[in-house]
């Protein structure tokens, strides 16, 4: 067994904290830009994208890059 | 011995005996149930990461043979071996396996068993969620496979391109099994994504700031970001917009109700191109310590490889639209995404210049593992330089959905991707079993890829230049085509002859390999300080960490912070940047809920293909999962209100 040193101890800390402090604050965080960005996705999609009628090279560019 | 924050007394050596009876407090805690029981509720992150590293593997061996499929159809002229809607699906479900069932959760795969031991915790940050990734992901190839096998899998290519991916081209389930095989992946990945960000975040081991972490994590930490948003696009596109379209009538990508068909390219590879990076960036965190270890040196350039993996996520995200050059699209929007597409050359470059400067300023050993690194970088660079070409509008025109980039592609992800992996399973193999693979087994393994890689994919450019599309199944011997395609299906013979030789030393070594001791390579990172394969717990004591190489800059005894618990299972808290102690939280014990919440996602997705009930259906039945999961987590917090500031004093459970 590989030999330790023991520098310091961690026993007096908290075992509950809270805020960025706490794991569970940055898992929310991290699934609320997850669907945050999937909405930002699909109102970016609605509102210039799927509303042109023209899409073929007859018709110019699509409405999505002009 | 000192709590943290005070100066006096000085560090102190642990006795052996301590540290045993420790270690069995520990293995009391943190082991799994015995039995099928145990097996099907672990939380255990390298359970977790076995299993997923397993089942990836096993879907590179499903993708091989519908490539030898594939390869065999095409070996000769106007061949009757598979017909076309076999052939649609088998290429179909080839590519979709490939980038959605192997490449991207074998990279998160070791991800999630790796990166909590490089950083020196004894879990990851959330052990359930994890556990239901994995089950979700494979529900997900229950999806996709049960499909091929009843003749329902899908046909319209692995980007499913709308309008053939409509209802009017594409009646039937076929397309729906794609959307919602995705679904499952995404969530797989969002899933693994979240863990290992708030992994490498607040439980990395004291000591370890920003610029201390291990190359491969850094890695890792920077496409989970990318999954983070590239994976909801994808989401968007296919379980809202098209699976909308198809079940219930919206007209996201129908022109002729005014949706746009383009939008679906665009918002298909607005995930997909970060995707290519999302595969290939933990390929080359892998490449760095094998360098290192293999040159007897830290590599050259630590900050630059950073830079270069963050640079190259957030170029990732602007060239999207050089997959769609062959759509009409203007002027300004070809020539910016041209240059992004060369721009990105630029911190991938980095990196190779410096394993190149460590390789040359070290003591190379040529073992497997590196040998698998320079196969890499001859393949991968060879793939990159087509892509450069492909990044111009004209060239793309020409070799656009030729087979140049089915070369160009195969180029990037074998060489860029597989390559790294193989020289990754050789180098951690030991840490998994406890055994190291055999030698001269491996170096026939890596000869007869990397012969066979060239073999395959190199008369592709030249076909591909020659005219030759990608998604026939056939072609007339007028064509000329025959030899070089009889060429690379022999190539393609040669890669299934080395995947089975690497097969066959898995086995052997796992069997009756060479015992690897906790670091058979002389190694630096924290993953080689424990036993092989580790402990349930990891660590008996959390690490300490004074520089990016502890165990090579560590002389004696290895430095620990004590005082976790070993009675319940804890896990050690420290701050963002520079990882100092700051809490101690519980971890969970094995659950059932994760599986049974998977298994609710699948009545939810894989019904609403059917039936849009089944989705009320499944989302009730999740409730009664999600109840039994919170009523979990609530216990452990219950109990620990004694730690609570200004909280009642309560008896420690």
């Amino acid at each position: 067994m590989t030999s330790l040193r023991a520098q310091a101890t961690v026993a007096d800390l908290p075992s509950v904290t809270f805020g960025q402090r706490s794991l569970m604050w940055w898992g929310t965080l991290g699934f609320m830009v997850i669907e945050g960005w999937t909405i930002a996705l699909l109102l970016v999609s609605y509102l210039c994208g799927a509303r042109s009628a023209s899409w073929s090279s007859r018709d110019g560019p699509s409405r999505c890059c002009s | 011995m000192s709590s943290l924050g005070s100066d006096a007394p000085g560090p102190v050596t642990l006795e052996a005996g301590d540290i045993a009876r420790d270690a069995d407090a520990l293995e009391r805690t943190w082991r799994d149930q015995p039995g099928f029981w145990g097996w099907l509720c672990t939380v255990d992150h390298k359970s977790i990461g076995r299993r997923y590293v397993v089942t990836a593997f096993a879907m590179f061996l499903a993708g091989g043979i519908e490539a030898a499929l594939m390869r065999t159809q095409l070996a000769r002229p106007e061949n009757a071996f598979l017909g076309a809607d076999r052939y649609n699906q088998i290429f179909t479900t080839h590519g979709t396996t490939m980038m959605f069932l192997f490449a991207v959760p074998m990279m998160t795969a070791m991800g999630l068993y790796f990166v909590p031991l490089m950083v020196g915790a004894r879990s990851v940050a959330f052990p359930r969620l994890n556990a239901f990734g994995y089950w979700t992901y494979c529900v997900g190839i229950g999806l996709l496979y049960v499909a091929l096998l009843t003749n329902h899998a899908p046909d319209t290519g692995w980007f499913a391109y709308v309008p053939l991916s409509e209802t009017l081209y594409a009646p039937g389930h076929r397309v729906d099994v794609w959307a919602q095989l995705v679904t499952f992946t995404e969530i797989a990945a969002l899933c693994a994504a979240v863990n290992i960000i708030v992994t490498v975040f607040k439980m990395r081991a004291p000591g370890m700031s920003v610029d201390r972490i291990p190359l491969f994590v850094w890695a890792q930490l920077v496409v989970a970001f990318m999954i983070v948003f590239a994976m909801p696009a994808v989401a968007a596109g296919s379980t809202l917009m098209l699976a909308a379209d198809r079940a219930i009538h919206m007209q996201w990508f129908i022109p002729a109700r005014g949706g746009d068909a383009l939008l679906w390219q665009h918002i298909f590879w607005f995930f997909g191109h970060p995707e290519v990076y999302i595969i290939f960036l933990p390929a080359l965190g892998m490449v760095t310590p094998i360098v290192e270890t293999f040159c007897r040196r830290p590599v050259v350039g630590y900050g630059a490889i950073v830079m270069a993996n963050i640079a190259t996520a957030f170029f990732a995200f602007g060239l999207w639209v050089h997959h769609m050059f062959a759509t009409p699209l203007p002027e300004l929007g070809e020539s910016l995404f041209t240059a992004a597409s060369l721009v990105i050359a630029i911190p991938t470059a980095v990196q190779i210049f410096c394993w190149i400067a460590t390789m040359w300023t070290g003591r190379p050993r040529l073992t497997v593992p590196m040998l698998f690194v320079l196969g890499f970088l001859f393949t991968f660079i060879n793939g990159g330089i087509t892509g450069v070409m492909l990044a111009s509008v004209p060239f793309d025109r020409q070799a656009h959905d030729t087979f140049f980039v089915v070369a160009h592609l195969h180029y990037v992800l074998i060489g860029g991707a597989v390559m790294p992996l193989f020289a990754g399973l050789y180098f951690w193999f030991p840490k998994f079993t406890g055994r190291l693979l055999g030698d001269g087994l491996g170096k026939w393994h890596f000869w007869l890829f990397l012969i066979g890689t060239n073999v395959t994919f190199f008369p592709m450019h030249i076909l591909g230049l020659d005219g030759m599309p990608r998604r026939i199944y056939t072609y007339l011997a007028s064509t000329g085509w025959g030899p070089l395609n009889l060429l690379a299906s022999i190539g393609a013979a040669t890669l299934a002859v080395s995947v089975v030789l690497f097969l066959i030393n898995v086995v052997r070594s796992w069997v009756a390999g060479a015992n690897a001791g906790a670091d058979p390579w002389g190694a630096p990172g924290l993953e080689w300080a424990v036993a092989s394969p580790p402990p349930p717990y990891n660590f008996v004591h959390a690490p300490v960490v004074s520089s990016a190489h502890p165990l090579w800059e560590t002389s004696g005894a290895l430095p620990v912070v004590t005082g976790l618990r070993t009675d319940r299972r804890e896990i050690l808290i420290t701050t963002t940047f520079d990882a100092r102690p700051d809490a101690r939280h519980s971890s969970p014990h094995g659950s059932f809920w994760p599986f049974y919440l998977a298994l609710c996602m699948g009545v939810v997705f894989i019904g609403s293909i059917f039936r849009p009930y089944w989705v009320l259906i499944g989302t009730a039945l999740s409730c009664i999962g999600l109840f039994g999961w919170g009523w979990e987590s609530s216990r452990p917090i219950e109990r620990e209100r004694v730690a609570m500031p200004n909280g009642p004093v309560v008896e420690r459970t």
